[in-house]
């Protein structure tokens, strides 16, 4: 299949959920419509590198080259080293069972805006280890900051989706 | 009961699950907009980097044909100790080969009385065309009889060798003529050396000569090479080695001996796996890859040589090396200044008039003292003193052109090989460890 060809098909049937994907690292909704048209001339410029293995393995391309495009740019916005405000950070995070209990009683839509509205570093760092599935290492590397700072913003993301989850269910 | 990697990896999935797969609003822009751009960057791409070989080529061609130009305009030899070296050897040689035709003089001196004796005998006589160069040493050794007798043997082509020789009837005054001749003609042998017919001069200097000019015993009859201060063979001047030298360089390298590709890196892990709850992996694929482009390394210097022998050299010296590094969408960049030093050794081989050629090769230290990261560049150095050292090796294959006795320009064909270090950052340098460069600058010897 030719390269324009299928990213044609994939446009119709992905493109809403490659724009989620945009929006969920970039937020403001007319910056991830720019990242979404560059993550499409990325794809199609490295259309030789894509393989094939089966269904859904365009799209899971396609959202990872959407993934990174979005890095690129918030890199250089350099979220990384802003200063985190720590008076609203919880003070603990709720345990895992704890927090996995919570995203169960949430609906889709709602989790999805949660995560828009965790802060730019906090939900960078989410999005890699739990969509993306870096390793704090891999994280750290690409985002040039310490491994202890990746886990410490991974803390700090779940701690806030755990609030906004408890206040959710209030 | 749950292990802790359990529970996390439920959260993670439950997470994965509802909020990985929303699908928001629709793209506002159609595909055909798309298309538009997609095709637009992929005819563009790397249009850049092939425009900068076309330059380096050009540049290449320019620098050959410069040098090839400086060659054939014929400097002013008079400076060079290896030119008029080579000039009097030229004139050595040619003294010895005109010795046998000093001897064939008498043909001439012979030819004339029989001209003005006995001018009807000539004319009945059928001219026979005599080429007096064939006319060899032994020949006029042999007979070294009256001059009657020779002229006996190169027939009658007397007739057309007095009427070159000049009209005058007075035989002394010719055998005057033709002795000082004789030593003209050994001095513009001497001093031509690029002439060919020397064996003709002869006939030639008699013609250039104004008759009866010059005393006839200002020349003897036979001269030998030691006796005339032109023909003296001069003993190559020991050319003065000019031990030290201070060069100044620089070059805009290409893209390396690769196939000059676009690089692409990966950020992270080149290959990402998919789980399901039971941890079977469902899909992998590679990640894709985010693009990292490289100006042309700019590097510039100077250069300490020592010579040893006239052959045989040393050279060290500082070089600096400028290496720009961007990643492509976002356009974050990565600036790094190297200092080198390097160290090498080299031969000249050849020498042509004032050019010469050599030969080097060389080790390289690298270290680098400034650099410079904007926002999101990737990088795992936080201070200059975490960036490792860059080892670097090469050979050059070299031509130099003298203009004056202390200052010459050089050109270098240099191919060079970086040791890749796997915590060095990401530069041209280490995705291209081979790397061809044109190195020109300036030379001065000093003493």
């Amino acid at each position: 299949m030719d390269g324009i060809e299928a990213l044609e098909q994939a446009y119709i049937k992905d493109g809403a959920y490659l724009l989620s994907v945009c929006r969920r690292y970039v937020c403001d909704p007319a910056t991830a419509q720019d990242m979404f048209q560059d993550g499409f001339v990325s794809a199609y410029l490295n259309w030789t590198k894509f393989r094939d293995r089966g269904p859904g393995s365009l799209k899971a391309w396609l959202s990872r080259i959407m993934a990174n495009t979005c890095l690129m740019h918030l890199r250089k916005r350099d979220p990384m080293h802003q200063a985190s405000d720590l008076a609203s950070v919880p003070m603990a995070a709720a345990s895992d069972s704890e927090l996995a209990d919570g995203i169960a009683g949430v609906r889709d839509e709602d989790l999805y805006n949660m995560i828009l509205e965790l802060p730019d570093m906090e939900r960078t760092v989410l999005n890699m280890f739990v969509f993306e599935g870096f390793s704090h290492r891999e994280i750290a590397k690409t985002l040039g900051i310490r491994e202890s700072t990746s886990a410490m913003r991974l803390y700090r993301a779940k701690a806030h989706l755990a609030e906004m989850i408890k206040d959710y269910e209030k | 009961m749950k292990s802790k990697d359990n529970i996390q990896k439920d959260w993670q999935e439950l997470l994965r699950e509802k909020a990985g797969n929303v699908a928001g609003a629709q793209p506002e822009v159609s595909f055909a907009e798309l298309k538009e751009k997609m095709v637009a960057a992929g005819a563009s791409a790397g249009s850049g980097r092939r425009g900068l070989s076309w330059l380096k080529y050009a540049a290449a061609v320019a620098v050959i044909g410069a040098a090839g130009a400086m060659l054939l305009i014929n400097p002013d030899k008079s400076r060079d100790i290896s030119s008029s070296t080579a000039e009097n050897r030229k004139a050595e040689e040619v003294t010895v080969v005109s010795e046998p035709v000093l001897e064939t003089e008498p043909v001439a001196e012979a030819a004339l009385p029989i001209e003005t004796v006995d001018p009807v005998d000539n004319n009945q006589d059928e001219t026979i065309p005599v080429d007096l160069t064939k006319l060899t040493a032994n020949d006029a050794a042999s007979s070294n009889a009256p001059s009657g007798s020779l002229a006996q043997r190169s027939g009658k082509a007397s007739g057309s060798l007095s009427q070159r020789s000049g009209e005058s009837s007075d035989s002394t005054v010719k055998q005057q003529t033709s002795e000082v001749t004789h030593a003209e003609s050994t001095k513009e042998q001497t001093a031509s050396a690029n002439n060919s017919a020397a064996t003709e001069t002869p006939v030639v200097a008699s013609d250039a000569t104004p008759s009866g000019n010059k005393p006839a015993e200002a020349a003897p009859a036979t001269v030998s090479p030691k006796q005339d201060p032109f023909a003296e063979p001069v003993k190559p001047l020991k050319k003065q080695l000019r031990r030290f030298s201070v060069g100044a360089s620089g070059f805009l390298a290409s893209n390396g001996l690769g196939n000059g590709k676009i690089s692409f890196k990966s950020m992270a892990s080149d290959m990402v796996t998919y789980t399901d709850n039971n941890g079977k992996i469902f899909y992998s694929y590679s990640a894709p890859s985010v693009r990292y482009n490289h100006s042309a390394p700019i590097s510039g210097g100077i250069s300490f040589r020592y010579n040893f022998t006239p052959v045989l050299y040393a050279e060290s010296g500082l070089r600096l090396t400028y290496l720009h590094t961007w990643i492509s969408p976002s356009g974050a960049a990565q600036d790094l200044l190297y200092a080198g030093i390097p160290l090498g050794m080299g031969v000249n081989f050849a020498h042509l008039g004032n050019a010469s050629f050599y030969a080097s090769a060389y080790g390289m230290l690298s270290k680098c003292v400034m650099g410079h990261n904007s926002a999101g560049f990737p990088s795992n150095y936080s201070q200059l003193s975490d960036i490792p050292l860059m080892w670097s090796a090469g050979a050059a294959l070299g031509a130099s052109y003298n203009i004056t006795r202390t200052f010459g320009l050089f050109a270098e064909p240099t191919v060079s090989y970086y040791f890749p270090a796997s915590n060095a950052p990401q530069t041209i340098y280490k995705e291209n460890p081979w790397y061809f460069t044109l190195n020109l600058g300036v030379r001065f010897n000093l003493k």
